[in-house]
Order: C-alpha cells, then structure tokens, then sequence
C-alpha cells in the first residue's frame, strides 16, 4: 500500500502530460490538416465591404414560371420579368394580360432524347428530362412590379397565352419596361405600333428560333408602346442600356434603337452574336470569345480565343490565341485546356469575361497579349496548386485601351478534408452598378462562402459578388434548390441567372433573378434560401421564379 | 536491351554525355563575327513563373556535348522574342525549330562550343492590327517575317551561383552570334543561361534549356515607330538534346 501510495503521485503527472502531449499533436495534426477550405472560409467570414441581403425568396404560383430579368424604377419599384408557361399565372394579384390568350395545356416534364432519338434514362433506369428553358413552346412573357423591398406585389401583367417569349428585359431610367425574346405570330398585334424590320445577314449558325421581339411597354407595365420584331435565325435574343439610355439589341444582328423604337443602327456581325458576343457601349467594338482545338505537338490543346473587332468587324485585336505549339514549348507548358466561355462589358467599356480550364495551368493567368507576364488575378489567393484534372474558373477584367488585366480572378472550390481544389464553373456574367462584379454558377463541394452567405452546404449553383477588381470577395452563397432553369443555352456554360444592378431608393443594389424548385436535389435536400421573403415557400408547378436582392452599400 | 528513356534517365547520364561528345565530332568554330554593338543584357535567371518547376535541375556538367537538330524532337524546340522595356508595346513573339541537322552545344570547361542556328518562322497572334507590338511594322497583315538566330560561338560556361534555397542555379555564357529579321542582319551577344533537364515532367527527354538575352536598339532592327535609341530586349529560348536522343529519332517523340 505504501509503495502503491507513493507511486501514485506520479499518476497526476502522466496526467497532466498526456492531455498536454494529446494538445501539442492535436494542434500539429490540425495544422497540417488544415486546408484551403479552411483557410479561406476564415478568411472571408467576415468580408471586407460585405453585402447585405434584402430579400431572397420565390415569386411563383401553382403553375410553372421563372425569372430573367427586370430592372428598377425611378420610384422605387422593382421589375422583375420572366416567363409562364400556363394556362394559369396566380400570383395573388389580378393581371393584366396584353394581347389576347390562345388555348394551351398544362406543361409536363419533355423526356430527353439522345441523338438517335431514343429516350435518355440515369443510373437507376428513369427517364431524363429535359431541362426547362426558353425555348419551351408554352413560353409567355409575364411582368411583375414589386416594392423596393420585395414584400408587395405592385402589379403583374403578362401577354396572352403564347403571345411571345422572354429572354431578356432592363428598365430605363423614365421607368419604361424593354423586354425581348422569340416572337410569335401574335407578337406584332401587341402594341398598334409595331415594325417588322428587315434582318440583312441573319445567324445562320442560330439554334434557337427564327423570329424574334423587342418591346417596350409603359412604366405600369399596362400598354405595349411599340413593338419591333425580327425574322431570322437568332439565339436567345439580349437587351442591354447603353450610358445614354438607347436600347441595345441582339438577336439576328445587332441593333440599336432609341427609347422612340426608331432605328438607330443595324449591324450584321459574322458568326452570329449568340452566346460568347459582347459589343462595347462606350465604342461600338465588339469582342468574341471563344476556343480552338490546337495540338501542342505533344498533346491535343484547347486553345482560348478573345476577337476584338472593330464596329465594322474587321478584326482589331487577337488575344489569349497563343496556339499550341507556342504554349507547348518547355519554357511554358501551359497546357491546360483552356476556353473564353463568356464576355460582358460593362458600362465604362471594360471587358468582363469568364474562362474555363482543365486544371490550374493555365493560360488564362497570363496578359492576353504577353504570355510571360503574369495578370493581376492573385489578390483574393486562390491557388489551384495540387489540382488534378478539374473545372477551373477565372473572373478577368480587361482594360480596352490597353488590353491589360486590371481584376480577376481564378474561381474554385476546395476539398474540405484533403488541401486540393476541387471544380467550379461559372455561366452567368455581370457588372453592378458600383462596379462590383456579379457571377453565377456551379461548384463542387468545397464552395468558399462568405460569412454572410445565406445557403448551407457548401456545393451546388452559387452566386458570389467580387469587389471592382476581383480581388476580395463581398458575398458568396451556395443557393440550393435554384437555377435549373436555362436562360440563355447558346454558350456551353448555359447561363441560369438573370444579373440586374441600379439604385433601389438610392441604394445602390444588385438582383439576381432566376428560377427555384421545391427542395434541392443535388448535394443536399435543402429548400432555396428565403430571406426576408415575401413568398418563403415553393408555390408549385416545374419550377417558380426566385429573387435575391443584395444592398451594395459600402 | 535497355529502354532507351531508361537510359536516358539513369544516373549515368553526365559519363554518357560525356562519351558522346567525345564520340561526335564537333563543327569547326566559324570565324568570329564583327565585335558586335550590341549591350549584352545580364543573364537573368529563370523566371520562376513562366518556367516549369519540374526543370529545374542541377546545372549542366562540363563536358556534355548536345545537339539541336530540326531532326528531333518533332515538336517546337526554339522561340525568340522582343520587348519594349518601356511597356508602351506589346511585345511580339516568335518560334520555330533549329534549322538544319549540325547544330551542337558543348559545355566542356575546356572547350566550349556553340554553332547552332534557329529558325522561329511563326509569329503568335499574327491576325489583326499589328501596330501595338514593339516589331509591329515589320509584320504587314498576311506576312509574318522570319527571324533567325545564327550563333557562332560561346564564352566558358560560368560555374553557377548558388542559390538561396541551396540548390545550384545554372550555369552562364555568353553566345556571340548574327540576329536576322526582314533580311536585317544584326550581330549579338546573348548573355545566356544553361540548365541541364533530366527527363522528368512534361520533356521526357533529358536536355539542356537554354535562355539567352540582349539588349538592341530600335534602330539595329529598322524600326521607325519607336526612337532610333529606344532599347529592345530580346530573348530566346531553346531546347537542345543529347546526340542519344536525335538519334532516336523515329523512334521517339
């Protein structure tokens, strides 16, 4: 008992050197353990100029109806436009219907076809459907005016059953409501003034349809003030402002018309202006991004391209089109596949665009025009060291007159458990009002969220807000169960989101404006974030439309 | 009979080098040019961006003997470029391969040696309106103008700094030779540096990377959009191979 007795104070000392030794491992294990999810989901937990949420909710009835874009009115209303598919569009408010209504069914799910045309099934032997876009044959346009905070509904206008479609709308600064999309034969009898305009040179390589619109309708969205449509090969048709309020048209061609609908230009540009087409507002050049399969001579290379041509479309500049054999040689070897999936311009001129590649090798982080130095993409620190093959994603601001990189970014997710980056990509593109820039996307596990992100689970369709030079982060937010909807299919990265930005009250703001279903399907089961919603719950059909409206203030 | 690549890849690699050069007989060194006008630029050493980390290796060791031959490998080998300092415009970038089959590259301390010429009669970005690039002119839509570098001989390999993190850095020379663009004949001096690549990574093949630069002024290449005095750097790069490895040409990428 003694011997027993005086050993025993050892004891407490092996105690309390185990718990330290555990502690001292603990900490080595956890620090070498920590990974770059880790590192930047502290980092951005609390953002440097963080947005604020204003509202995100549905905005849906019990039919099928989705959101693509809107813009804001001198008053403080919020327009937000979008597409029903009928034969019912119950909103809670009475609408008023432009046009008149032709006979339609309820939607149900198209089965996918392969290319032989034999139905698609997945992994457990369901049918695949296809995904609802704009191109679906009930498509109608509707309107709905919302309060500045998006709990009331002002009003809801649509055009009568299958009097035309939607792929695009902004808001002038007198409030007038432009919206575009594929027309139907009772598109011209909207409005008393309507003009079918010749199309030169139509898009012979367009998918979409062969007739399209572009229309404005009265601030209280009550009238269709005129009507302009357009036989001709288009992709989905896009509306834009330029500085000076004309309206910037492409569809067929592109067009610029005055607030009047009087034409003011017409301008075929070769190879179609679907997709990866940006036209300058401040010069009237254009820029086209694209790809080109070009062999290193050691392997096959997917080689970027950027054309900036001139307004009568003589080529300016050839950017980022190094081709491979150059990017092969051992002094470089950036050999990762590489394609400019999307550009934007924003209202200065500058040349926003979104890239992918295979893995972090990647041309995309060298100047367009000088390979061997690098751009000014580094700031926000993502790193694709330890990538394997994967969907990489860049944010790159170009600077016109000098073609130099003035922000970006790679975009990438990262494993929680290993330190590798893990895929993103993104499909949608714009610039707020503030100069901030506004992405859309998808992401694999690993999303870096921002502290103020109102999704859960780090995987799965995202929107994020980059400062002016891409080089923190201001929101970014898994969004579960949104944007199975496609807006714009003519880029291979389909563009789900709808990207708005003006002044709500004097407050500068940004909406993303898309579609929502019930409960998520991929990575979690998680209903779409509702905040400060109007509408917090799915109101049924194939899918509603959604709203997230973030205040820039800083 | 051992995989050539396993040969190539074997620590034996510096005997066998040596026993090639000692084996092939090297070109008569050409008569040196005109002491050329040109400010030879300080060697710079790699630049840790652009390079592929995997390359960097110990530096070449004396007495290797290498070839740089259109004959292998069939991929591009060899690029020259030219740079406005100044930033005002964009650089403009060429490659190409050697271009012929009898250019050598030996390294021996005792008996340096370098004869090769390289043809880069590719220019990147050749569409559109040239006139932002430093040698923009000499470029008309549709016409890409050949550059040649004809180099005629080397000083002795300077031993390599060591670097910060321990590991040698390469080695030096300086390349004496005739820059040729447009027909313009220019003589250089290319302070230039040597790594010695053992095969690893992306270049499968062991090889001597080879970086050389100058400085010139717009008036030795003709240009007149610039001040005649303005500086031009110019850089090339090349990849030269041990004779085993043109050898195998046919046989090997």
């Amino acid at each position: 008992m003694k011997a027993s007795t005086r050993l025993s104070p050892a004891l407490p000392s092996n105690r309390g050197l185990l718990p330290a030794l555990s502690l001292f491992l603990f900490a080595s294990f956890s620090a070498s353990a920590a990974t770059r999810f880790d590192e930047y989901t502290a980092k951005f937990k609390t953002p440097p100029s963080p947005v604020k949420v204003i509202s995100a909710g549905f905005l849906g009835g019990a039919g099928t109806e989705w959101l693509v874009g809107g813009g804001f009115q001198p008053d403080g209303t919020v327009v937000a436009a979008g597409i029903a598919l009928g034969p019912k569009l119950d909103l809670g408010v009475r609408e008023t219907v432009l046009g008149k209504d032709a006979a339609i069914t309820a939607p149900v799910p198209i089965p996918k076809l392969d290319k032989k045309g034999n139905p698609e099934v997945d992994k457990e032997g369901k049918p695949k459907m296809e995904a609802l876009s704009w191109k679906h044959p009930n498509a109608t346009a509707f309107v709905a005016r919302l309060s500045g905070d998006l709990k009331t509904i002002k009003s809801v206008t649509r055009f009568g059953w299958l009097g035309g479609g939607l792929t695009g709308a902004v808001v002038d600064a007198a409030g007038n409501i432009y919206l575009c999309g594929p027309a139907t034969d009772a598109t011209a009898g909207l409005s008393a003034d309507s003009q079918e305009l010749p199309v030169a040179a139509p898009d012979a390589a367009a998918r979409g349809t062969q007739h399209t619109y572009l229309a404005r309708l009265s601030p209280d969205a009550t009238k269709v003030v005129w009507v302009r449509h357009f036989k001709g090969g288009s992709d989905a048709p896009t509306i834009a402002l330029d500085p000076t309020g004309r309206v910037l048209f492409k569809g067929p061609d592109y067009r610029v018309f005055d607030a009047a609908g009087k034409l003011v230009s017409a301008q075929a540009i070769p190879g179609g202006v679907g997709g990866f087409v940006a036209v300058n507002p401040v010069d009237g050049t254009w820029a086209r991004g694209g790809e080109h399969h070009s062999p290193t001579g050691r392997e096959p290379w997917r080689c970027p391209t950027l054309n900036i041509h001139r307004p009568n479309g003589e080529l300016l500049y050839q950017l980022y089109d190094w081709g491979g054999p150059f990017v092969g040689l051992n002094n470089l070897r950036l050999v990762s596949d590489t394609a400019i999936r999307g550009v934007a311009y924003d209202a200065q001129g500058n040349l926003l665009l979104h890239a992918w590649s295979d893995g972090g090798n990647s041309v995309a982080l060298r100047e367009p025009m000088d390979i061997r130095t690098n751009a000014n993409m580094g700031a926000i620190g993502f790193s694709a060291w330890g990538a394997g093959v994967l969907s990489c994603a860049y944010v790159i601001k170009i600077d016109p007159k000098t073609c130099k990189v003035i922000g970006g970014t790679p975009w990438l997710a990262y494993q929680q458990e290993v330190n590798k980056p893990n895929s993103a990509r993104i499909h949608t593109l714009a610039s707020a009002i503030d100069g901030s820039v506004c992405i859309a996307g998808g992401s694999s596990m690993g999303l870096i969220q921002t502290g103020n992100a109102i999704g859960s689970v780090p995987g799965g369709e995202f929107v994020a807000v980059l400062n002016e030079d891409c080089s923190s982060i201001r929101f970014s937010s898994a969004m579960p169960a949104c944007a199975d909807v496609l807006l714009d299919d003519s880029s291979s990265d389909k563009a789900r989101w709808g990207i708005v930005s003006g002044k709500v009250n004097g407050k500068p703001v940004a909406l993303f404006l898309g579609s929502a279903v019930e409960l998520n399907t991929h990575y979690d089961q998680n209903p779409a974030p509702a905040v400060n919603a109007r509408q917090a719950k799915f109101g049924g059909g194939l899918a509603d439309g959604y709203l997230l409206l973030l205040d820039l203030s800083k | 009979m051992k995989p050539l690549l396993s040969i190539m890849n074997s620590r034996s690699l510096p005997a066998l080098l040596a026993a090639f050069a000692l084996a092939q007989p090297l070109r008569a060194a050409p008569a040196q040019p005109a002491p050329p006008a040109t400010r030879v630029a300080p060697a710079a050493p790699a630049r840790p961006g652009p390079t592929t980390p995997a390359a960097a290796v110990a530096s070449a060791p004396a007495g290797s003997g290498f070839r740089v031959t259109t004959a292998f490998p069939k991929y591009v080998t060899a690029d020259i470029e030219f740079r406005d300092p100044s930033g005002a415009k964009w650089p403009t970038f060429f490659y190409g391969r050697p271009a012929n089959t009898t250019g050598v590259i030996q390294t021996d301390a005792a008996k340096p040696q370098a004869a090769f010429v390289l043809l880069c009669d590719k220019l990147v970005q050749s569409a559109g309106d040239q006139s932002r690039k430093v040698l923009g002119e000499l470029c008309p839509p549709g016409q890409t103008p050949t550059v040649s570098l004809d180099i005629q001989s080397m000083s002795p390999l300077q031993a390599p700094a060591a670097s910060g993190k321990g590991k040698p850095g390469p080695s030096t020379a300086t390349l004496q030779g005739v820059l040729e663009i447009s027909g313009r004949k220019v003589p250089v001096k290319m302070a230039t540096t040597f790594q010695e690549h053992s095969g690893k990574g992306d270049e499968k093949n062991a090889a001597l990377v080879l970086e050389g630069r100058c400085e010139l002024k717009a008036s030795d290449l003709g240009l007149k959009a610039l001040p005649p005095g303005a500086p031009i750097t110019i850089r090339f790069g090349l990849t030269a191979y041990p004779e085993s490895a043109a050898a195998s040409s046919g046989k090997k990428k």
